[in-house]
Parts: structure tokens; C-alpha cells; sequence
């Protein structure tokens, strides 16, 4: 953006000498490369020419084409055109439509469409690499993330996407196919998947399955007992780092850029002592800190990943509370878990009080689900934990998988998974949220 | 108060022409023409006082235009916004002519929240569409091989799953 505002201030100084000196050299103008400002300077010049009169035409003619055809001329055309058929004029409009629209078009589609019109032809199949497709595509909010979640012991990921509540099982050629991969964190579209055999980090987007293998860090051997995933900027492109910490809180961290692993530093004794972790008690990650859940006391422990710096929180958990795990909405932090009351089981979710550092109830999980589990044991694993919760919910003979969107108050089951069902004796899967993002590379 | 109420009355009193392409005139408040980014900075540079040829934009789109941006800066609560914006898409995307001429001029006006609102809806029509449709559509060649189309089928084979 701020690289768009000094374009804009030398556009305004621009502006100023054409309408200032009309004997101003046509060669003298200043090409810029960025499309959406070249389609801005035709824009203006065009207007300013117009209302100069005095001026010369210095846009009109022996313009170097920008690659992007000019639109401004078509709606004229268009219009006039307008008058004769409406049904021709369907057929006939979209013919020049200028390209950085339908780049504009095609970044809203959805992304299963999206892939599917890359047939449409060779440009259409190679938007992935166009840097101004890329900003597009950051330009679009996602509201919802998708699920990426595979089997603890074999390696067959599939990934859910909530909006048509399909899942869709990409095959994952790059991976030996007995290789045991867990996701464990995402950001910007990526995934990072930990090898548990190999004890290596993959970085892969689940969508395009391009993939990347992270070097081995210095501790190797060691599991990582939490791993958080920011990014350096507004997408991939700026870079990313991953944060792996083992059970003593001892942490590596890797940039993307760089391509390498550092040590930042130690964690303060008062708070290293404290960390208890586990791969299942999911991270949670705003802006560039990281959030994880400690035990004894209960508290919730921050790690800023650009300043390194450590913070403890201590907060109260509800009494009772099983299978806890951390959750993000909007920047708020919550908490999600099993709270059981005699033989019956129930999902609650919380949100953190700044003011108060207590956990305030937000929801339960409808009476009617809970009922299905009643007089049995539940455990429960969340496989997405940001905005919208994705939750297995399991019992000797039942597995569950519910979404909680947490802004809406809505809880939604999800519907099976093929695999999900091939695998239901040995159930034991675990997941991440992830925001799709087809052109984010690893 | 009497100096904000003499002020909020100056920012009135600021109003500027523009003329379409058919010369159809229009005198709208400064602040309105500012959401679009040409027009700001051509009053930025050359003031308001004298009428702004749009020459590119028609009157009726202008006019379209201009009604979106009045009501986008008036600052109205999110849930009343999009439900305005909701009803002013389904009426411009009733004649698609009008549809196409709006977006190009948005864009050529640079009105980027526009611009977004009619991606969004013109996505939203495109996307029952089969590959083929959108060639003729956009009158676009199919230029990749046997292999490379065989390749997107095997590779994004899940985005082709019917729901």
C-alpha cells in the first residue's frame, strides 16, 4: 500500500505538470510498470486532456501500449451498441473485456471453480505466477478458513471446505505415500506439515500441492512439542517463519527468506518451567505473536515472533475442563473444551476477558448432540481453530465432526469423509485451519 | 458549535459539475465525487470551479455512479450498506449491458470499493459456468495441448468433483 501511495503522490505531481506546462514533451512522461496505475494514468490523462483544451493531446496517439488493453474507448462503443439487442450485446460485450477485470473477476470465484477454469487456457492456467493476480488474490477477503486434516499414521490428507461443505482429497504425489505427516500450523494459504518419522518440517500449499522441505534444524531428533507459523507481510510473497518449540520451551526459529534455522534466545525461567505442551493444544497466532496454553497455574503463555519477546498470562480455567484448546476469532483469544457433569458431555467455548483475565462463556454446543453422547466417554480433538472451530468429538462407538462459527453462534456437523469412515476404528486424526489461497507459495 | 455548524455548511456549499460523454450534467458535493480516485485528484490539481468532462462515462452510467457514491459517503451503518449495495446489484445486473458498461466505468473511474462490489457479483454469475462457456464468453482460444489439459484434470482432479 505504501508503495501505491507514492505512486499516487507522483501521479499527483504528474497531473500538475500537464495541466501547469502544456508544452511539456511527450517523452518526458514517466512510464510506470504497475498495471493498475498504468490504468489509472490513462484514466486521469484522459480527463485532464479534456479539460485542458489548450494543452497538447499527449496521450491520444503513438501511446506505448500498456499490456493491458484500454477499456475507457469500450465503454463508449458498448454503449452505443447498447441500443440494438440485448441478447446479441451478451454475446458480443465480453469479447474485450480488459484483462485486469477478468483477473479481478477470477480472484473472487470460488476456489474450486477457480481451478477448474484454469482449462480455459494457457493464460488462464498460468494466473498462478502473475504477480497482479497474486495482489488480486490478496485483495479478496476470505471470511472462512478451510480444514486440512489427515490420519495420524498414514498419509492421506483431505481438506473440507465449509462454504459448499464438501471435502475434496487432493492427492499428494510428493509425499511417500507411508509417510506419517501431522499439520501443524498455517498462515497465509500454507500449510506445515511435521514428518514424523524423518523428523523433518514440510511448508506445502494444499491447494496447487506445490510443497517445500524445510532444512533440519540444529536439535534434531528432538519432536516438537508446539509449532506456530506467521507470516513476514500481507501474503508469502514477503516471506514466513515457522516457531518450533520442544516440551522444555526450548525454540528454533526459521525464515523462509533466509532459509535457515536461528536461535533467538532463551525463554525466561519463570515461564520455562511452567510450559507444558502438546502437539493437540493447537497454537494460536495474531499478527506476529503466538499463543500457547500452559497448565499449573493455568495460564496462557505469548511469544511475539519479530520481537521475541515472552509473556505469561495466568487465567483461571473452567473446573473440570477436559481436552482444552486454544481458539482465535477476530483477534480475540478463546477457549474450547469438554466439560462433563455427571454422565453428560458437553463442548463449551469461552472468550478471554481482557480487563478481567477470565474466561466468559460464549456457547455450548446444542443439548440435542450432546444427548447422543450421553452416559459415555467423549474425547475431543480440534482440527481448526480460528473463527471457525472444526471439532472431532469421539466416543468408543461415534465419531462427530461439528464447525462453530464463532461470529455467527453457529454450530454446523460436517458432513463424512470417506476416509474419515475407511479409518473410523482408529479414528485418530488431527487437522488445521487454513485460508485458501491459490496463488501462496511455500 | 457555531464554528462546526459554519463549517459542516462550507463543506456544503462545496459542489462540483461533472459532464458525461453525452453531455449530460450533474452537480454533485465535493466529497461525493472524491470516492472516485481520478476525479479527486484532477480536483486536487485543477480545483472545482469549472465543470470536469467525463468524456468516457455515459450519462445513465454516470448517473448510476454517482448515486453509489452519494450513498457510500454518507457513512451509513455496515448491515444498511450491504443491503443497499445487494439491491443495487440486483437491479444493474438485470440489463447486462449496463452491467459491463458500470464496471468498466468504475474501474476506468477508480472507484475501487465498485469495482469489488461488481467482481463479487459478476464472479458470483460465472461461476456455474463450464470452461468452455467462458471461451465463448470471452472469446478466448483453447490453446493448451492434449497434455496440459490432461495434466490440470489429474492434478486439481478434486476441484472437478461434482458437489
Amino acid at each position: 500500500m505504501e508503495a501505491g501511495e507514492a505512486m499516487l503522490r507522483q501521479l499527483i505531481g504528474q497531473i500538475q505538470e500537464l495541466c501547469g506546462s502544456p508544452s511539456l514533451d511527450r517523452n518526458q512522461r514517466c512510464y510506470m510498470l504497475n498495471l493498475e496505475y498504468n490504468v489509472l494514468e490513462d484514466s486521469l490523462s484522459d480527463l485532464v486532456a479534456e479539460r485542458k483544451p489548450g494543452a497538447p493531446k499527449l496521450l491520444d496517439s503513438d501511446k506505448s501500449p500498456p499490456a493491458k488493453k484500454s477499456r475507457g474507448e469500450k465503454v463508449c462503443e458498448n454503449s452505443i451498441a447498447a441500443s440494438s439487442s440485448t441478447e446479441v450485446m451478451d454475446e458480443q460485450i465480453w469479447k474485450d473485456f480488459p484483462e485486469d477485470l477478468i483477473e479481478a473477476v477470477i480472484a473472487r470465484l470460488p476456489i474450486a471453480t477457480f481451478f477448474q477454469f484454469r482449462s480455459v487456457c494457457r493464460k488462464w492456467n498460468s494466473l498462478l505466477t502473475s504477480p497482479s493476480f497474486s495482489e488480486q488474490c490478496a485483495d479478496v477477503p476470505r471470511v472462512n478458513p478451510w480444514f486440512f486434516t489427515n490420519h495420524r499414521h498414514v498419509f492421506t490428507g483431505a481438506i473440507y471446505d465449509p462454504s459448499l461443505k464438501k471435502w475434496h482429497h487432493p492427492v499428494f504425489q510428493f509425499l511417500p505415500v507411508r509417510m506419517a505427516t501431522l499439520p501443524v500450523a498455517s498462515a497465509g494459504g500454507l500449510i506445515c506439515l511435521w514428518d514424523v518419522n524423518q523428523l523433518n518440517f514440510y511448508v506445502c500449499n494444499p491447494l496447487t500441492l506445490s510443497f517445500k522441505g524445510i532444512p533440519p534444524c540444529s536439535d534434531r531428533g528432538l519432536a516438537p512439542a508446539a509449532v506456530g507459523m506467521v507470516l513476514n507481510g500481507r501474503t508469502t510473497s514477503s516471506g514466513y517463519k515457522l516457531i518450533w518449540l520442544d516440551c522444555n520451551g526450548d525454540h528454533q526459529v526459521y525464515d523462509s527468506l533466509q532459509n535457515t534455522w536461528t536461535c533467538p534466545g532463551v525463554v525466561p525461567p519463570s515461564i520455562k518451567h511452567q510450559l507444558s505442551l502438546d502437539l493437540r493444544s493447537q497454537t494460536v497466532s495474531i499478527g506476529s505473536t503466538l499463543y500457547f496454553m500452559c497448565a499449573n497455574p493455568d495460564s496462557v503463555v505469548s511469544y511475539d515472533a519479530v520481537s521475541g519477546a515472552w509473556k505469561r498470562f495466568v487465567i483461571p480455567s473452567p473446573k473440570h475442563l477436559t481436552d482444552r484448546t486454544l481458539a482465535e476469532c477476530g483477534g480475540q483469544l478463546l477457549l474450547v473444551g469438554l466439560l462433563s457433569n455427571n454422565a453428560a458431555t458437553c463442548v463449551y467455548v469461552w472468550e478471554l476477558q481482557k480487563m478481567t483475565l477470565l474466561w466468559k462463556e460464549v456457547d455450548r454446543m446444542p443439548n440435542i448432540w450432546c444427548l447422543e453422547f450421553y452416559g459415555k466417554h467423549v474425547t475431543m480433538t480440534c482440527l481448526g481453530n480460528r473463527g471457525l472451530l472444526m471439532l472431532s468429538l469421539r466416543s468408543k462407538r461415534m465419531n462427530r465432526l461439528v464447525t462453530f462459527d464463532v461470529s455467527k453462534r453457529d454450530w454446523q456437523r460436517v458432513p463424512d469423509c470417506s476416509f474419515h469412515h475407511e479409518k473410523m476404528r482408529f479414528w485418530d486424526s488431527i487437522g488445521t485451519a487454513f485460508f485458501p489461497c491459490p496463488t501462496a507459495l511455500p | 458549535m457555531a464554528t462546526i455548524i459554519t463549517k459542516e455548511q462550507q463543506e456544503k456549499e462545496k459542489m462540483v459539475t461533472l459532464v458525461s460523454s453525452d453531455s449530460e450534467k450533474f452537480v454533485v458535493e465535493q466529497k461525493v465525487a472524491e470516492k472516485s480516485h481520478v476525479i479527486k485528484m484532477v480536483m486536487n490539481c485543477c480545483g472545482i470551479e469549472s465543470p470536469i468532462p467525463v468524456r468516457r462515462v455515459k450519462g445513465d452510467i454516470l448517473k448510476s455512479i454517482l448515486e453509489y457514491c452519494e450513498k457510500h459517503s454518507k457513512g451509513e451503518a455496515q448491515e444498511v450498506m450491504e443491503k443497499w449495495d445487494k439491491e443495487y446489484m440486483d437491479k444493474a445486473e438485470k440489463d447486462l449491458v449496463f452491467f459491463h458498461d458500470l464496471m468498466l466505468a468504475s474501474h476506468f473511474l477508480h472507484i475501487q470499493e465498485l469495482v469489488d462490489l461488481i467482481a463479487v457479483t459478476f464472479a458470483g454469475m460465472l461461476k456455474m459456468k463450464s470452461p468452455e462457456e467462458i471461451r465463448q464468453k470471452f472469446n478466448i482460444n483453447n490453446d493448451l495441448t492434449k497434455e496440459q489439459e490432461e495434466h490440470i484434470m489429474t492434478t486439481f482432479g478434486w476441484a472437478f468433483q461434482p458437489i
